[in-house]
């Protein structure tokens, strides 16, 4: 089955490509100079997308006090240069893969990975962590998930079952079932993407962070963040055993990092990313 | 999401509002999420215009100095109340994780309600085993101990009659198998359950009241009372409750109290929908 599922994974076959539009901000915002007019330019090529745009950054979390952000260069400005691509990469994805089938919980799929994005940029910052690519990173970071479903879906729902039969963890399922995990999916299909090695890898290795070979402490913020993601109830698996916080593989590589009398303050913000990040969810919708 | 606050901010800005919030956790041990803020901004403009505060700063005052201010913002936030399956997520977790496990390792289970109220937390706890029970076709003995500082909660709680708000996240199988509808439309605890739990009318700051309880509790519900304490209150409640309960047993405090800072001795679990303790 593994080979199976990688070969068909690398022949793109049924599988999204990545909009042309996301692809052009990236180009844009690794060059060293640009300007907020070029950015500009390319998000006003989709008037959908630049709609939403500003109503991300009129959301509270965006613009707490201000004034109403009315103009394309104003939104990009009140974002930072720096989150543009996580938002229009937030903004853009959910559309990507389209999915209309009952049986597997899209919408649900979607609250947790932007919940995850959302947990991971806060915490990123605590730990000094590159917050915006933090922010990519958790949206991606189950992407696996959906790829595996819409080339196997019938084995895939039956990874789902296994998932409350056997009280395991989803990617546990999946090796049971495809011989390889939705980490690992991902990691191929953003290969195919072109996404930069800092945010594959910690979706590569979201729950194995110690194997990360040179973002490590990013993996680990990740599968921190996941583990925040699962305990808000935005959860996709129907696996319902407990985690010791101490004993997770991120907490035991960013433990030097953290003070003990911040862990819960590490925590109790999670119901408010929940909020933040369902908000973002049905912008993205449209 | 907080638009009303957007708007208003002119009068009192987020930032005064974060202040607040921060003197509630420092005194309460309570963490507001921003839909809270939005309450506690409402009732603080209420409370401005009918004169009742002078200004902010004069509530700022009142809020750290006086308990009364304090409570009537846990009134206005809703933490005062009590009902059935509240929390659901933990009642979950108790389902589907803590009891089965109990169940495989021993023969009698002790529950506790640290601050039941009027009975609707430890009731829940002891349907929730009963139907553990059913579904894994076992039977063991089953305990819950309930205690309460008021009187006048636990002789509700005694009587074990409830209305409509108290019963409504009850699913209607559960409410037909555990209660028995009274000629004026309320709903009584059946016998069954109630035999499981028994009250107490004991401080969860009596140092001598509390070993009362014992010191073999496997699970114990402490949620949304400590927010009433003072910290060393808190942290007196908290050693008493650690030192009643078995090793590996698990707290629940309410979601947005916290514990770690208070007291040694207690690993965090995650579980989906639901952050738990655990002696360690
Ligand atoms: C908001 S209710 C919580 C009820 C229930 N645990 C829940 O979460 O729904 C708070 C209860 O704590 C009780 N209480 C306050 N101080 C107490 C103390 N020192 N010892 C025991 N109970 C106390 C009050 O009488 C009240 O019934
Ligand atoms: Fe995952
Ligand atoms: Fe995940």
């Amino acid at each position: 089955m593994r080979d199976l599922v990688i070969s068909k994974i690398e022949s793109l076959e049924n599988l999204p490509t990545l909009p042309e539009i996301v692809t052009e901000v990236m180009r844009i915002v690794q060059t060293d100079d640009f300007s907020v007019k070029e950015l500009k330019n390319i998000i006003e090529k989709d008037p959908v997308l630049t709609a939403k745009l500003l109503k991300i950054a009129n959301t509270f979390y965006y613009n707490p006090y201000g004034k109403e952000i009315t103009s394309t260069e104003r939104a990009i400005i009140q974002l930072g240069t720096k989150n543009l691509l996580p938002i229009v990469f937030g903004l853009s994805l959910i559309k990507v893969f389209t999915i209309q089938d009952d049986s597997f919980d899209v919408k649900l799929f979607w609250k947790h990975s932007y919940t995850c994005a959302h947990i991971a940029k806060r915490i990123a910052k605590y730990f000094n962590l590159p917050d915006a690519e933090a922010f990519t990173a958790g949206l991606l970071h189950d992407v696996g998930k959906i790829v595996l479903y819409m080339i196997f879906p019938k084995d895939y729902l039956k990874a789902i079952e296994l998932t409350e039969t056997e009280n395991i963890p989803m990617f546990e399922a999946e090796r049971r079932v495809f011989d390889i995990d939705h980490a690992e999916v991902g990691e191929i299909l953003l290969n195919k993407w072109h996404i930069p090695q800092l945010i594959i890898e910690p979706v590569r290795y979201h729950h194995e962070p110690d194997k990360a070979p040179s973002h490590k402490y990013f993996a680990a913020l990740i599968n921190i963040a996941n583990i925040f993601t699962r305990a808000s109830g935005q959860y996709f698996g129907k696996d319902t055993y407990g985690v010791v916080l101490e004993e997770t593989p991120g907490w035991l590589i960013l433990k030097k990092r953290i003070k003990e009398e911040d862990v819960e303050e590490l925590i109790m913000p999670i119901n408010d990313d929940v909020e933040e990040a369902i908000e973002f969810a049905n912008i993205a919708w449209g | 999401m907080l638009t009303s606050l957007g708007v208003k901010a002119m009068e009192i800005s987020y930032k005064e509002l974060d202040e607040i919030s921060k003197i509630i956790y420092r005194t309460s041990g309570l963490y507001l999420q921003k839909r809270d803020k939005d309450k506690l901004l409402k009732y603080i403009e209420k409370k401005l215009a009918e004169g009742r505060f002078r200004s902010l700063e004069h509530f700022k005052k009142e809020l750290e100095h006086s308990k009364s201010v304090l409570y009537e913002v846990f009134d206005v936030l809703t933490i005062n109340e009590t009902f059935f399956f509240r929390h659901k997520s933990h009642f979950n977790i108790l389902e589907k994780e803590i009891l089965p496990k109990l169940f495989k390792e021993k023969q009698s289970v002790k529950l506790w309600s640290a601050a039941c109220s009027t009975g609707e937390e430890p009731y829940s706890m002891a349907i929730t085993a009963l139907e553990v029970m059913e579904k894994l076709k076992i039977k063991k003995t089953v305990r819950v101990i309930a205690n309460d500082i008021s009187q006048k909660v636990l002789k509700v709680a005694q009587e074990g009659v409830y209305g409509s708000y108290a019963i409504r996240f009850v699913p209607p199988d559960i409410l037909k198998k555990y209660f028995i509808k009274q000629p004026d439309g309320k709903y009584k605890i059946s016998p069954k359950v109630k035999s499981m739990v028994r009250f107490m009318h004991l401080s969860l700051t009596d140092e001598a009241g509390m070993k009362r309880i014992g010191n073999d509790i496997d699970v114990v519900f402490c949620r949304n009372v400590l927010i009433y304490f003072d910290i060393e209150s808190r942290k007196k409640a908290l050693s008493l409750i650690h030192y009643n309960m078995n090793k590996g047993a698990y707290l629940f405090l309410g979601p947005a109290e916290s514990a770690r800072g208070l007291i040694k001795g207690l690993k965090i679990v995650l579980f989906p929908g639901a952050i738990v303790y655990c002696k360690e």
